[in-house]
């Protein structure tokens, strides 16, 4: 969260033990510290705790769709995160796949930018996790993430593709990892996370439609479904389909609230949208952060 | 104890001293041989495991020279014998036909001299429980001949450089290898010395006895400008070895590292002046008994970086089985390309990132050269050849492919899969389909898409219509259908997920 704006969130974290003696030491201490500097002392103190990894230093990675970014914590993805993204049912599989690419794509744009980052976008198959065919390569092309610019690595399981997605992340070669992973548990995603932390390497996981369920400490997990598409011109004339559109539910949001948005994805231009519309979805029902 | 073989009866195949010494031979049937010593030990000949062991003695002997064959068993082994063929051929060979052949071209200063790099070798083999001929000469032809047919007052031979000739002279015919018949009508003749053959004009007896006689005598003797005999080596030999021998066998994690470290960077300082870079390395160790382990590594790119290539290696060390110890060590780089030699560029890999391509060999080693892929593109309609997924092992870069234009799917399944369709217009999408056991029912449908199979290739199958599929759901789906068969028998499949 950004560290000058008080957060109403704040009181709704979970409870943690050693905040207490913490704020009172602090007041032994410090008593003539005003209270902004106090505030702004805790926020750190709550970040550490927390592991929020997001700072001025790394910045973000906006989605292009202003109304989600402004949802997001930070403004946007941070380039040092994990996430994941998970298809509602086993046929939205390719839907997750694309939003993957799409995300992947952007991340990726914004480690050529930097001056010595990774070109190389790292794509860790797993068949024993997504049971849906390969990847592609020409419509990633259309997603984004450039051939020349793509390896692959096919993982036997879950076990092979977490250690191979955890090098990849400490070698600090490529610009974006994803990797297909079926089950992964609360340390092995923590690891993660930790390593892409640590390089400033973001890292995607796409995860079979049952996985979200599981804890994760993923910063953000995407759930992608399929709607229907909405044609235009001569596509709604010929009863043909329109640009893709998806349902994506932000369900959770380490340091902010869950979203659920309908975007509409159109590959000439690489953009995201919000779908007419539908174009403001507030999820009321999801008050309680995640 | 004697060795029987299965033809048409049971005979002998080889035969031990003691047994030699009784009268036996091999050639003999089971009954002669039972007649003569009523309380031999019979042992099943197995040829396929002396093979075996023939060719593990030959890489045990990798040791003294990077090129080795093992020769084929002709006759009857019983006990070893090398040949060396020296001048710039050293060969090795068992007695009795089965034999290994070691080019000891300008290896045998490593040893201290030819003599003692032969006593070296027969002294070892010894230890190893085999008796050893070994003989090194001009000609693979003569230290073959020396090495069986010499009196057996030693075992090893050096045949010094021009002695050729004189070497071969005392020797019986048959030392020529030229088979047991023609050695025999020799015999007959009464030339039953090479030396015999040599005193007597070429023209008659190569009328009666055909070229082979000649070529062979020619080829031992190395005159004439007969051609070199052709030895395959059992491995492909390289320039870039680095080897380590130990005055005391290792055995211990450390110290296999320790050594593969340095001979890393010994083999690294080689391929640096000759400007080559390696693409595949070879490490082999030595045991005690005789067996040799190995483990290979291989890069995506040609590289000489000591530290790279000792990290790739680091990680399959551990397959290494030091048994009774490691007496000594080779690394060879059997495949290698060309690699200018490069300033190491300022400030790279000092903050503690490394190259993709370094993390690309490493994941290779680790998972499997076939299991890290680059995009590769085909000239091709064909989906499922015109892109896919190659190692970046491979060599050959991909085709310039013309980019596609019409929508493929982001997923695409290999093979396709069969789904059950409900009610279908003649030309048009199914209304329903299932697929894996779930009903999607078509709104909306573009196609058809129809792709012909490449007629000049096998196996393509038939010519699809492809069709791009929405569902009530939103999913969309790349069907296809078989386009040349009646309408009863029309299957659907479905060939990829889109985005």
């Amino acid at each position: 969260m950004p560290p000058d704006t008080p957060s109403p969130e704040t009181d709704t974290l979970p409870p943690f033990s050693g905040r207490k003696g913490y704020l009172h030491r602090q007041k032994n201490r410090e008593k003539t510290t005003d209270g902004r500097d106090r505030i702004a002392a805790l926020r750190q103190h709550i970040d550490r705790i927390e592991g929020n990894f997001w700072s001025e230093k790394t910045g973000t990675v906006p989605l292009g769709i202003e109304r989600i970014d402004r949802h997001l914590p930070a403004g946007g993805l941070i380039a040092n995160g994990l996430y994941e993204v998970i298809p509602a049912a086993p046929g939205d599989a390719g839907a997750a796949t694309a939003f993957c690419a799409v995300l992947a794509a952007r991340l990726q744009r914004a480690s050529l930018q930097k001056n010595h980052g990774g070109t190389a976008v790292l794509w860790c198959l797993n068949a024993a996790a997504t049971d849906a065919g390969e990847i592609y390569p020409p419509a990633l092309a259309r997603h984004g993430i450039e051939p020349g610019s793509l390896v692959a690595l096919r993982a036997k399981d879950d076990a092979t593709a977490l250690q191979a997605l955890e090098d990849a992340l400490a070698s600090g070669a490529p610009a974006v990892v994803i990797g297909e992973v079926g089950t992964a548990s609360l340390t092995a995603s923590r690891r993660l996370q930790l390593a892409a932390a640590e390089t400033g390497i973001p890292a995607l996981l796409l995860r079979p439609p049952g996985a979200a369920g599981n804890t994760s400490a993923a910063l953000m997990r995407w759930r992608i479904a399929s709607t229907p598409s909405q044609p235009r011109g001569w596509a709604a004339m010929l009863d043909e389909p329109g640009f893709p559109c998806w349902q994506t539910e932000l369900f959770r949001c380490r340091g902010g609230a869950p979203g659920d948005w309908k975007v509409e994805w159109r590959d000439e231009t690489g953009d995201l949208s919000l779908a007419a519309p539908l174009r403001d979805r507030p999820a009321a029902r999801h008050a309680a952060i995640a | 104890m004697l060795t029987a073989k299965k033809r048409a009866r049971l005979g002998l195949t080889a035969v031990n001293r003691s047994a030699e010494h009784a009268g036996l031979r091999p050639g003999m049937t089971l009954a002669d041989a039972r007649t003569i010593l009523p309380d031999l030990t019979v042992r099943p000949a197995d040829p396929a495991g002396d093979a075996r062991a023939l060719s593990r003695l030959a890489f045990w002997c990798g040791r003294y020279s990077p090129w080795i064959s093992a020769g084929s068993a002709e006759e009857n082994p019983t006990d070893q014998s090398l040949e060396t063929p020296r001048m710039e051929t050293a060969r090795i060979e068992t007695a009795g036909g089965a034999g290994i052949w070691l080019d000891a071209t300008g290896c045998a200063h490593l040893f201290g001299g030819e003599d003692s790099m032969l006593d070296d070798m027969t002294r070892r083999l010894a230890g190893l429980g085999f008796s050893v001929r070994a003989a090194m000469a001009d000609t693979p032809g003569c230290a073959w001949a020396v090495a069986r047919y010499a009196p057996k007052r030693k075992s090893s031979v050096v045949v010094a450089p021009g002695e050729t000739r004189a070497a071969l002279s005392s020797l019986p015919t048959a030392a020529l290898g030229i088979g047991a018949a023609m050695a025999l009508e020799l015999h007959g003749l009464g030339l039953k010395r090479i030396a015999d053959l040599l005193a007597l004009p070429r023209a008659p007896l190569a009328a009666r006895f055909g070229e082979t006689l000649y070529a062979r005598l020619d080829a031992a003797l190395g005159e004439n400008s007969a051609a070199p005999e052709p030895i395959s080596p059992a491995l492909p030999t390289t320039p870039l070895v680095a080897r380590l021998a130990f005055a005391e066998p290792i055995g211990t994690a450390e110290d296999i590292a320790a050594a593969t470290a340095h001979l890393l960077a010994d083999l690294c300082r080689l391929m640096e002046q000759a400007a080559k870079g390696a693409r595949r390395l070879v490490l082999t160790a030595y045991r005690m008994d005789g067996t040799t382990a190995r483990i290979a590594i291989g890069t995506a790119q040609a590289s000489r970086n000591a530290g790279h290539l000792t990290r790739l290696f680091a990680e399959k060390l551990t397959d290494i089985d030091p048994g009774f110890g490691l007496d000594e060590m080779t690394l060879a780089a059997p495949l290698s390309e060309d690699l200018a030699p490069a300033q190491n560029s300022l400030g790279a890999g000092q903050d503690g990132t490394e190259s993709l391509a370094t993390l690309i060999d490493r994941l290779a080693n680790r998972l499997g050269t076939q299991t890290v892929l680059r995009p590769a593109a085909r000239e091709s309609h064909l989906p499922e050849r015109a892109a896919g997924l190659i190692p970046t092992i491979t060599l050959s870069a991909t085709e310039n492919a013309t980019p596609l234009t019409n929508p493929r799917p982001i997923r695409l399944l290999r093979p396709p899969e069969p789904v059950e369709t409900v009610s279908e217009e003649p030309d048009g999408p199914p209304h329903r389909f299932r697929w894996r056991r779930v009903q999607h029912r078509v709104v909306r449908c573009e196609g058809p898409e129809r792709i012909a199979p490449e007629w000049w290739r096998d196996g393509t199958g038939g010519t699809r219509d492809y069709f791009r599929i929405e569902d009530s759901e939103g999913r969309r789906f790349w069907l296809y259908r078989e386009a040349d068969r009646g309408e009863t028998d029309r299957k659907w499949f479905l060939h990829g997920l889109f985005g």
